[in-house]
């Protein structure tokens, strides 16, 4: 069984233009800054685009043949393409308002097409107090089942983002954080300085990841707010036994700083995080990685998703064969159905 | 050491005509045929990466080992990128450039009479 957590669907600027209210996709689209380099081929898996046209992930119907039955997908986490660089957007109003339109577009032309899929309550992240009243408009629909964004305008611990973990933790929703395409400097103005190839952007995701993580256990939100968990999405996962030994460390050292915490930051990255895993560290010998997040409890942590249609797709019946067989049910779904409260059949 | 009898399999040669691609099977094992600038290669249509169907990959040349900052591109019309990931597979050899240990199964493949002939 699989639940794939980080699938994109990514409806065309005519699919979304009915939803907005005042307006237009197109000044979306102009104000959007995924990134500052592309990748040198098309982001997308060749053989993903719809026969009947349009850009890959456009039309739900064939992302439900093509995926979910061609790798018997259980359950389908959908989160929309659009929102890659969303936090960027400086007009504050015009990116709340192309929020909205995504989670109508999901609700409306997204589930009813196959009952396996979820959806994810899009938010726009440089006004919290409207994305708290945008996850308060959805979340008692049933199957909307997290929060989404991405390119946060601070650290995501920075008390700026509070009303958005605290309307999360009432409606017991989680909170997916996910990477931004292009540019690792459009995620996390922190960052030094944007680097110049995709190559190194790629390869430096996990960088802003570390001091998302770092900030959220530091500034008290788990204390805070004890019902959320947070989702972090295609920013790898190799690193992170370093950042908890590193954590616990100073904890021991420094604690003084943050008296809040009444657990070591192992503890609580163990009980309010997840990591989906594509795109899954690949060592010459594949089993190092569960070796290496074996030390940390990595079968609890990781949610499986393949990132479909992206071109760095991850083969579920790949990753499933790599998985020690006492993890492979937790990571391609139990942990994904415990945290979005999806019922899975018994299996016998 | 006896070999192996491999099967022939043949089509029109006007079945692919240059810059196309055909999928054909053999053995049970689906084979993509490529017909790149005249140049002819047949390649097992998975990607020993993550299985992709390489048959959607496209083809080109690639950036080979230069001085840094500087460009020198090769091997054009030889190159296969798969429709996933883009490795670069040497449609030759059958070697991913970025991982020689990777490699896709390459087949024969000529020009017989009217006809192109796949032996696998
Ligand atoms: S499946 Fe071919 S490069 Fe990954």
């Amino acid at each position: 069984m699989i639940i794939d957590a980080d699938v994109h669907v990514a409806p065309g600027a005519a699919d979304l233009e009915p939803f907005m209210e005042t307006r237009k996709v197109a000044e979306y689209f102009a104000q959007q800054r995924p990134g500052g380099h592309l990748i040198a081929r098309a982001g997308y898996r060749a053989d993903a685009y719809p026969p009947s046209g349009g850009g890959a992930g456009s039309d739900p119907a064939y992302m439900a043949e093509h995926l979910l039955n061609g790798y018997g997908i259980y359950r389908a986490v959908l989160a929309p393409h659009a929102v890659l660089g969303i936090g960027d957007v400086l007009d504050l109003d015009l990116a709340a308002e192309f929020a909205s339109a995504l989670n109508q577009w999901q609700v409306n032309e997204c589930l009813p097409v196959d009952d396996r899929y979820v959806g994810s309550i899009v938010v726009a992240p440089g006004d919290p107090q409207r994305a708290a009243d945008e996850i308060r408009r959805w979340a008692s629909h049933d199957r909307m089942v997290q929060v989404y964004t991405t390119s946060a305008p601070c650290l995501l611990g920075d008390r700026f983002m509070h009303p958005i973990y605290k309307a999360c933790d009432e409606r017991g929703l989680p909170f997916l954080f996910h990477v931004t395409g292009t540019s690792l400097a459009a995620v996390n103005k922190s960052v030094i300085a944007a680097p110049s190839t995709y190559f190194e952007s790629h390869a430096s995701m996990c960088v802003t990841a570390m001091n998302h993580l770092i900030s959220l256990v530091s500034e008290g939100v788990f204390v805070k707010y004890p019902s959320i968990h947070v989702i972090f999405a295609e920013f790898g996962t190799a690193w992170l036994p370093w950042v908890m030994w590193r954590m616990d460390m100073e904890y021991r050292a420094n604690r003084e700083d943050v008296p809040w915490l009444t657990r070591t930051p192992s503890e609580y990255i163990k009980d309010f995080v997840r990591f989906t895993t594509q795109p899954l560290e690949e060592p010459a010998r594949p089993q190092d990685l569960f070796t290496l997040l074996s030390l940390i409890g990595g079968d609890r942590l990781l949610l499986y998703s393949s990132d479909y249609p992206h071109h760095d797709f991850d083969n579920p019946s790949i990753i499933s064969r790599r998985l020690p067989e006492d993890w492979r049910d937790r990571v391609m779904f139990q942990n994904a159905a415990d945290l979005f409260h999806i019922d899975v059949p018994a299996l016998v | 050491m006896a070999t192996k009898e491999r099967t022939r399999i043949a089509f029109p040669s006007s079945a692919l005509p240059n810059g196309s691609r055909k999928l054909i099977t053999a053995n049970r094992r689906e084979i993509a045929v490529f017909n790149s600038h005249g140049s002819l290669y047949a390649v097992y249509n998975r990607c020993p990466h993550h299985r992709a169907p390489l048959i959607a990959g496209s083809i080109g040349g690639a950036n080979l080992p230069s001085p840094v900052g500087t460009l020198r591109r090769g091997l054009e019309g030889c190159v296969l990128f798969c429709p996933w990931h883009h490795y670069e597979f040497n449609l030759e050899s059958g070697r991913c450039i970025g991982d020689p240990r990777l490699r896709v199964a390459t087949y024969e493949v000529r020009r017989e009479g009217g006809e192109i002939a796949v032996y696998a």
